[in-house]
């Protein structure tokens, strides 16, 4: 046997200090990284960096994501399909801070008349990396009598396969409004789970190209103002 | 002094392997669980296990880190009266009960806050809060929300709000504002998170945007709140259900 650990007089395990990580650990074994200023340890298959506990979600915390658009950077307007983003009409970007955004959102916005469909699918996603959004939906109707149904979806397949999150119908001068959030948690090898408001509503899909997007379908009406909005902000991709 | 922990050659402490957790623990205990491969230290009171920062799920998806506070399937199909863990307050017609359905994606049972109004009614309010939790440690609930225009129509809307408090009701936070019409309805997930800061402090999350920041809470009372409003011609009828209420471990 080597070092034998023993305790300062103050009665305080010292684990020592680890520049870099052991190349061949036994499970089981712990150490100090004083790189990273991290106590790690061996699980048999990976090096596990502790983070105490889980206090927050992964997602609240900005050294563990990356923005993937927060479109601060596109101009307010009509926002069409680019690099990342393949988007159906009726989308904008306005200056809005309803889902907690910074500056900008995408505003999906389907108005009344012949069942207005609206999609927005990011599409250079990297895989097997846990995704998350947030979203606003406000659903406003004004006029007389009955409104629609409208509806949204999510994929994670670009659309091969939609999965209903929210259905509402209201009448007249009434509104909906609430955020929500769509969490994609990468369970690696290219499997996903998907959870819309805590409530997991895709499991164990295997997309074969990830693509993360979002679908509202708007109502059949011609005499009635009635919008549904979803204001979507900081896409977020665990690091 | 008690055991002297020896290495390898490599000099990195080897905790040794336990296949489960010490039935007595002190501060300060660390040890290695080979079950799930985690690593606990005991605070004295309770076992922390540790996290791992690289992890894909937050903590309420995943059972190691929580402890469900109730799932509500101990309970038989029912009114649900006020008990050692919930008070619960309904105003006019509003009802509490337990109901066998997955709606909000529970295994069993959830409870129903449902509120009827009739005709000329009085507003239904319906609260549910929780008086046995540990102080500040973050909470986890999924709301289920279906709200529902009887028959009939008229040009009177519907609407229906929803709060969530950590305070046992002295302030809430509106999560939802619904309205609807004849014979349509609205359905949705929500959830609620509350993260403790330590020092008595909470930021409220719902869907995922924080709608409070560092409210000040001892006791931790977290409570959801459903409340409509009065029709004057006709009826109306707004479900929330809440199921699995989980709570970080120590």
């Amino acid at each position: 046997m080597g070092t034998k650990f023993e305790v300062n007089n103050d009665g305080i395990l010292y684990l020592g200090s680890q520049s870099s990580d052991p190349s061949s650990p036994t499970e089981g074994q712990i150490w100090y990284n004083s790189t990273v200023n991290k106590i790690k340890y061996y699980d048999g298959t990976d090096v596990i960096t502790t983070t105490g506990y889980y206090g927050t979600p992964w997602y609240f915390d900005s050294d563990k994501y990356t923005v993937y658009d927060n479109f601060n950077s596109y101009s307010t307007g009509t926002f069409s399909s680019n690099t990342k983003w393949t988007a159906s009409s009726n989308n904008y970007i306005v200056a809005s801070t309803n889902a907690g955004g910074d500056t900008k959102e995408v505003e999906m916005r389907s108005v009344d008349t012949t069942n207005k469909l609206v999609t927005l699918k990011a599409i250079d996603l990297t895989a097997n990396k846990s995704t998350w959004f947030r979203y606003w939906l406000s659903h406003t109707y004004v006029g007389q009598g009955t409104g629609g149904t409208p509806r949204a979806y999510v994929t994670i397949d670009g659309g091969t396969n939609y999965y209903e999150i929210y259905q509402g119908g209201m009448g007249q001068n009434a509104n909906v409004s609430f955020a929500n959030e769509i969490l994609v948690v990468a369970l690696g090898s290219g499997v996903y789970d998907v959870y819309s408001g805590g409530k997991k509503v895709i499991s164990s899909n295997t997309p074969s190209t990830f693509e993360l997007g979002i679908k509202i379908q708007g109502v059949d009406r011609t005499s009635v103002d009635e919008y549904v909005r979803i204001y979507i902000d900081d896409v977020r991709q665990q690091i | 002094m008690g055991t002297i922990f020896e290495v390898d050659n490599d000099g990195i402490m080897y905790l040794g392997t336990q296949s489960s957790d010490p039935t007595s623990h002190v501060a300060g205990n660390l040890w290695y669980n080979t079950t799930d491969k985690k690593l606990r230290v005991s605070t004295g009171d309770t076992i922390v296990t540790m996290g791992d920062e690289d992890a894909t799920e937050p903590w309420y998806l995943s059972s190691t880190y929580y402890d469900v506070y109730d799932d509500f399937d101990s309970y038989s199909t029912g009114t649900f009266a006020t008990n050692s863990k919930w008070d619960i307050a309904t105003v006019n017609t509003g009802q509490c009960n337990i109901t066998a359905s997955t709606t909000a994606g529970g295994t069993t049972n959830e409870l129903q806050m449902y509120q009827a109004v009739s005709a000329g009614g009085s507003a239904p309010e319906i609260s549910a809060i929780a008086n046995a939790m540990t102080d500040n440690l973050s909470v986890w609930a999924r709301l289920w929300i279906w709200q529902v225009k009887g028959s009939g129509y008229n040009n009177i809307v519907r609407t229906s709000y929803a709060y969530v408090t950590v305070d046992g009701g002295t302030t809430w936070t509106t999560i939802y504002t619904g309205g609807v019409y004849s014979n349509l309805n609205v359905k949705t997930a929500l959830q609620v998170l509350i993260v403790a800061l330590g020092d008595d402090k909470y930021d409220v999350y719902c869907g995922g945007k924080k709608l409070a920041s560092e409210q000040t809470a001892s006791p931790l009372e977290f409570g959801v709140r459903f409340l409509g409003v009065n029709t004057t011609f006709s009826t109306g009828y707004a479900y929330m259900y809440m199921d699995d209420v989980r709570q970080l471990k120590g």
